[in-house]
């Protein structure tokens, strides 16, 4: 984690007493990697940025009321509510009924693949795109644990705990979603060299 | 005796999980074992840039929460 000059834990002090400057500076260093976990999660950017602002105004609500207690730890805290959130969010819509092809598949996943529209052609183009991508498209068991260890911080002892399996299942879930990325960016620079170099 | 590692022992490595014990024994394997210093070579490279992932909100999103936030009095200041 990046190491600042003055604190997280600072800052919120700071914020407690009455200083809207210094959560000015923790709304700017960590919007990003809230951002990042939430739309991993929910796959689109206009409900992350609403589950986003919903965090900040849980934080700031939390804070100002003054039941906010966490040793000193804002941003594990932070992405805690963020990433709650869009776990909430993520279970409702897998609730919605989905129309099912024949061969089992989603019929929105299949317009989607078959007719990209000129964003999506724009936005595919861009390699962090794809790397978000990647990882959204990942089963969902190994996005969470990826999500969780990358973004959250969190040890895979506590994940294990958190999701109710044993260490060796995170551990081995971990190591699918790492060579499932590392396999779909090979296969990118792949297509991308046939394009660049056509026989 | 040097016990036998895993990649899951090497993924708790990367991600500094294991014991001083633990630590020795993987080091000393992965200069013996090119499966699983490619293991942890590659693993390496997708963890960073996955960490290195940063997507943004648009650029009215400080103002909409800071105004919330000026907006909304401290509890024990009043």
């Amino acid at each position: 984690m990046k190491k600042y000059k003055v604190s997280d834990s600072d800052l919120v002090s700071l914020y407690i007493n009455g200083n809207e400057e210094a959560f000015k500076e923790l709304l700017i260093r960590h919007k990003n990697r809230v951002f990042t976990t939430i739309h991993l999660i929910v796959k689109d950017r206009y409900l992350a940025e609403d589950l986003l602002q919903e965090t900040f105004i849980k934080a700031v609500t939390t804070i100002k009321s003054g039941r906010y207690n966490d040793e000193g730890k804002f941003l594990p805290w932070i992405l805690r509510i963020g990433h709650n959130l869009a776990i909430d969010t993520f279970r409702r819509s897998k609730r919605y009924p989905t129309v099912l092809m024949e061969d089992g598949s989603n019929l929105f996943e299949n317009l989607e693949f078959a007719e990209p529209t000129i964003e999506d052609r724009q936005v595919m183009n861009d390699s962090v795109n794809k790397l978000k991508h990647h990882i959204q498209e990942l089963p969902d068991s190994q996005k969470q644990v990826l999500i969780m260890r990358s973004y959250l911080d969190m040890s895979f002892k506590e994940i294990a705990d958190e999701t109710g399996v044993s260490i060796n299942t995170a551990l081995g879930r971990m190591r699918y979603a790492l060579i499932n990325l590392k396999k779909k960016m090979q296969e990118n620079s792949l297509a991308y060299d046939k394009n660049n170099y056509p026989r | 005796m040097t016990k036998t590692i895993t990649r899951d022992d090497v993924l708790k490595y990367i991600y500094k999980e294991t014991s001083k014990e633990d630590t020795i024994d993987i080091e000393k394997q992965l200069a013996m074992n090119s499966s699983l210093m490619d293991f942890y070579n590659q693993s390496i490279e997708t963890i960073k840039r996955i960490q290195a992932l940063q997507l943004e909100p648009s650029d009215n999103f400080n103002e909409k929460i800071l105004d919330y936030s000026g907006s909304l009095k401290f509890e024990h200041i009043s």
